[in-house]
């Protein structure tokens, strides 16, 4: 019995150690240096309480970081769950070749971000760009747009690409729930005269809400994460309309040096993102 | 008890996912080093050396020409070369520094100095300046690199600014910032898929174009004591001048354009003037019989002015061969290394020796050379990445219309202030 009630622990130690000591570590320092007035490259550390805290709480530019953050991430989590959704409902379907489509749609996700950003910016180059050539040669446009250098237009890139990276894993999340709900539930609102409208909202989505749930925690969390793609591309550019919380901290730390206060706000956006996945999981608990 | 596991799993997760973010300025030590293989690992002594731009194609052989005669003359010493890019140059430094790596000689640009010794990262310098090696640097240049009276750094890239301009479609290359606007007018009204002239704003080298205007108005970003003022009268009517030159369209997108893309623009025939250093010759001089080129001095505002930028070489703080990283740095600046490096990049005397060399005195490099002596430093600002963002967005927002000059400076000073 005793053994029993030890063995799952004994299992999971190993994986608990390693994660103690690759991110438990570093996030206790980050703890840490958030209560220090602290230089990255300096040796001079001083604990100044909760005064970084309150020096950011109390900047009214935290705030409009925070705010172009969320709407970055909404709009990203939007184009990924959306296109993800509804690539994996075609890819569900009876098509020709479909397991060829299947490999295809995970490319994006398999190159690296910054290979995948570096490729982007020589397609959304104002002047010389594939994508201005294009939509000028089928008349869309008559002169080039600048994709990467005006601010609603770089908000709005930024995100594209990000999703274009993170599209393929949502496809596939989707695509393995779906091939989960069993043809007889189909075949059953079939019969009763649900035509297939009714079939997508009364069976399709109600049997995959745990994995939108899922997705979307996900998706949330790492667009909200995102720095390679938006600082390849525009370096929070231009003139801030892409700055989100990870470039600010990356320009806290590695701009001016300060680790106190990137690791504060560091440590807010920790918090921002456990509260939130809180959220989920009483919802998820909920379902269950 | 399955509940409990869950939320154990569950935190686990939200751990992984969110600490990534801790590790961007914590476990992202990259400082992998680029260790020269041909260096033996048995030798006494060792020294390395941070090199920025190291594997660009034009500056490694002169680099490896001066480190190679090092390790022949000092066969007890290895030298590690430690290269990154100019654009992460600041990142990896600072990944070396918190892993305890840091190179013992640090090349950066000089306009970093006052930060890095603020922070005690590199060394004062003073000890090892005698007057024999003060006696044979160009002494305005040295000044470059020194800090409050303290000698942080020891200059080894001298640039300066000129006018590049279309020959066959500019007679006469303007003098003033009038004649500068009306010549991109006119250039631009008979030529209409050709800009008259170019402003880049980007954040690596922009700054350094933009205060040229600055400077040349009378104008500064930092007052008498050294700290930062921006919204002053000068700056104010610097930004609307070069707003009248985005307001008449005769230059290309201002946030699109980086220093680097004005040459290449050139020599596709898509630009007539731009501002820059003599390292655009190599390119210009490929589309040289499409598009002849010139040069001159740069355009006068209320006076002569140029920004006058060097790159330094330091010595770390932690560094436990200080004399030896001397020793390579006065190695690396004899006359012989010095001279051929300024050579062929086209950079300006660091030395008194080399000004005696005939190609300051003729031809190609004249206009720049004229105007050292109008010359003024990089600002000694707290923190140059900040004050750059701030300083370049401001002007951004202004030639976007986003902001006046008033609001975008008035804002810009108060974020570097506050």
């Amino acid at each position: 019995m005793k053994k029993e009630k030890w063995s799952p622990y004994l299992l999971i130690a190993p994986v608990v150690i390693f994660m103690l000591l690759v991110y438990g570590y570093p996030l206790f320092l980050t703890f840490k240096y958030s209560f220090y007035d602290a230089s990255l490259i300096g040796e001079n550390y001083k604990f100044i309480g909760l005064s970084n805290y309150s020096t950011i709480l109390k900047d009214k530019s935290f705030y409009d970081t925070f705010w172009l953050t969320t709407k970055w991430t909404v709009l990203t989590v939007g184009f990924k769950i959306g296109i993800g959704f509804f690539i994996a409902m075609i890819l569900n379907g009876k098509i020709y070749i479909r397991k060829v489509y299947r490999f295809l749609i995970l490319i994006p996700w398999a190159i690296p971000q910054v290979v995948v950003s570096i490729i982007w910016t020589w397609i959304l180059d104002g002047r010389y760009g594939y994508l201005n050539y294009y939509l000028q040669k089928i008349g869309l446009i008559e002169k080039p747009l600048s994709w990467l250098t005006e601010t609603n237009l770089a908000f709005l890139s930024t995100s594209w690409v990000d999703a274009w990276v993170g599209i393929p894993l949502v496809t596939m999340m989707f695509l393995s729930a779906l091939s989960s709900i069993p043809e007889s539930i189909y075949e059953a609102a079939k019969v009763d005269g649900a035509n297939k409208i009714q079939r997508f909202f009364n069976v399709t989505i109600p049997s995959m809400k745990k994995v939108i749930l899922i997705v979307v925690t996900l998706t949330t969390i790492w667009s909200f994460n995102s720095f390679n793609i938006i600082y390849v591309l525009t370096k929070g550019g231009p003139i801030g309309a892409t700055e989100t919380l990870m470039l600010k901290i990356y320009r806290e730390a590695f701009g001016k040096y300060d680790l106190g206060v990137s690791s504060t706000l560091s440590i807010l956006v920790f918090i921002t993102l456990t509260l939130m996945s809180v959220l989920y999981w009483k919802q998820l608990e909920k379902e269950d | 008890m399955k509940r409990i596991f869950k939320r154990f799993s569950f935190l686990i997760v939200i751990l992984v996912l969110s600490i990534s973010l801790a590790a961007c300025s914590n476990s992202s030590n990259d400082g992998k080093k680029d260790t020269d293989k041909s260096s033996e690992s048995t030798k006494e002594k060792k020294v390395s050396i941070f090199i920025p731009g190291y594997d660009d194609e034009s500056f490694k052989p002169l680099y490896d020409a001066s480190i190679e005669g090092f390790r022949k003359d000092n066969a007890d010493t290895e030298v590690e070369i430690v290269p990154a890019g100019w654009d992460e140059a600041n990142s990896k430094l600072v990944s070396l520094i918190q892993a305890g790596e840091t190179p013992d000689v640090i090349i950066s640009g000089s306009r970093s100095l006052r930060q890095f010794a603020e922070l005690g990262a590199i060394a004062n310098l003073n000890e090892f300046m005698t007057d024999e090696f003060k006696a044979g640097r160009v002494e305005e240049v040295l000044k470059t690199a020194n800090i409050n009276g303290d000698q942080y750094g020891i200059p080894l890239a001298f640039s300066s600014r000129a006018l590049y301009y279309r020959k066959d479609l500019i007679p006469t290359p303007p003098t003033t910032w009038d004649e500068l606007l009306e010549t991109a007018k006119k250039v631009k009204s008979e030529n209409p898929d050709m800009y008259g002239f170019a402003i880049p704003t980007d954040l690596t080298s922009g700054t350094d174009e933009l205060l040229n205007f600055i400077y040349q108005n009378g104008g500064s970003v930092t007052d008498a004591d050294g700290n930062i003022k921006l919204n002053t009268k000068e700056n104010v009517e610097t930004l609307n001048f070069l707003k009248k030159f985005q307001e008449a369209g005769i230059i290309p997108d201002p946030i699109a354009t980086e220093r680097s893309s004005q040459a290449p623009m050139f020599q596709n025939g898509d630009l007539a003037m731009f501002i820059s250093g003599p390292w655009e010759k190599k390119t210009l001089e490929e589309s040289k019989t499409e598009n002849p080129y010139e040069v001159a001095a740069l355009p006068k505002g209320d006076k002569m002015a140029v920004t006058l930028v060097t790159d330094s070489f330091s010595i770390a703080e932690s560094s436990k061969n200080k004399q030896l990283a001397w020793d390579l740095i006065e190695y690396m600046g004899q006359f012989k290394y010095q001279n051929s490096y300024d050579e062929t990049i086209g950079f300006f005397p660091i030395l008194k020796e080399e000004e005696k060399e005939a190609r300051y005195q003729e031809g190609f490099l004249k206009p720049f050379e004229e105007m050292i002596q109008y010359g003024i430093g990089e600002p000694q600002v707290p923190v140059w990445d900040t004050f750059n963002k701030e300083f370049v967005e401001s002007v951004q927002k202004v030639l976007t219309n986003k902001a006046t000059a008033e609001e975008a400076l008035d804002s810009a000073e108060k974020e570097l202030t506050k």
